[in-house]
């Protein structure tokens, strides 16, 4: 089963935007969360457990976690886990287009960089895409609670 | 750490926290003369391949920097370096969230349409 979720706190569920919408917040890390874990279930024959996008200033980071194909773990099982992750990198650099273009379509912005990690044990992968400026809708707030002098 | 081990530190550096990751992001690292021979000669990828060899090693210094000063367990680093635009990415998995972190969205509420008047 796959835990997919926004970089937001818990949030009430909410329709699709309308086509042409720009989504923002949550809705638009759950979207790119969603088509991320869509597009690898569909090229890679399984999709991550775990998938979650964060926004950083102008960096889209998507962590995915999670679903060795049995192939993988045959492979890790024998001893070749360095040929698993050069599979995976493979893979991801095959879809740079596909992914870049989906985050391009949602975010309105263009991609100027594509980064994408991988690790086992633990199975963590990492995308990340440079945007050409700040996602709206996004910021930090920072409480700092004063010592109470009483 | 990387102006002693590698020559050259980024100009630009910025850390994040988000749940239990660590990122860190640096921007324009700028090129040594060695790495702008070889871009010049139309080598990038192997400059982006040095670098990452580079950060392989150095893995080991990141990881007890942030255990040291974080007070969790490491259990993952990833590492990437991406050359036009120059930017260079470390993420540290570590072993359950960091205090004092944290997420507010808030959303447009809808609001209750004002009391009628008595």
């Amino acid at each position: 089963m796959r835990d997919s979720e926004s970089g937001g706190p818990e949030r009430p569920s909410q329709p699709p935007a309308p086509h042409g919408e720009q989504l923002l917040g949550g809705r638009l890390l759950a979207e790119i969360t969603d088509r991320l874990v869509l597009l690898i279930s569909e090229h890679y024959g399984r999709g991550p457990l775990k998938a979650k996008t964060y926004v950083l200033d102008n960096l889209i980071v998507c962590v995915l976690s999670g679903g060795y194909i049995a192939l993988e773990q045959t492979m890790m099982e024998g001893g070749e886990r360095e040929r698993v992750l050069e599979m995976r990198r493979g893979f991801q650099q095959l879809m740079k287009t596909r992914y870049s273009e989906m985050v391009e379509e949602l975010t309105g912005r263009k991609v100027l960089a594509f980064l994408s990690q991988t690790h086992v044990e633990p199975d963590l992968s990492v995308e990340m895409f440079l945007m050409d400026g700040r996602l709206p809708g996004f910021g930090a707030l920072e409480l700092v609670i004063e010592p109470d002098d009483s | 750490m990387l102006r002693e081990h590698y020559g050259r530190g980024p100009i630009k550096a910025k850390t994040y926290a988000l749940d239990d990751i660590v990122v860190c992001v640096m921007r324009g690292s700028g090129f040594t003369p060695l790495e702008k021979t070889m871009m010049d000669a139309g080598d990038g990828e192997r400059v982006v391949a040095m670098r990452e060899n580079f950060q392989e090693m150095m893995a080991r210094r990141y990881r007890e920097m942030i255990e040291e000063l974080t007070n969790r367990k490491v259990l993952a680093f990833l590492s990437q370096a991406h050359v036009e635009p120059d930017i260079t990415i470390e993420v540290f998995f570590i072993d359950r969230p960091l205090e004092g972190f944290g997420a507010v969205e808030v959303l447009d509420a809808v609001r209750p349409p004002p009391p009628s008047p008595e």
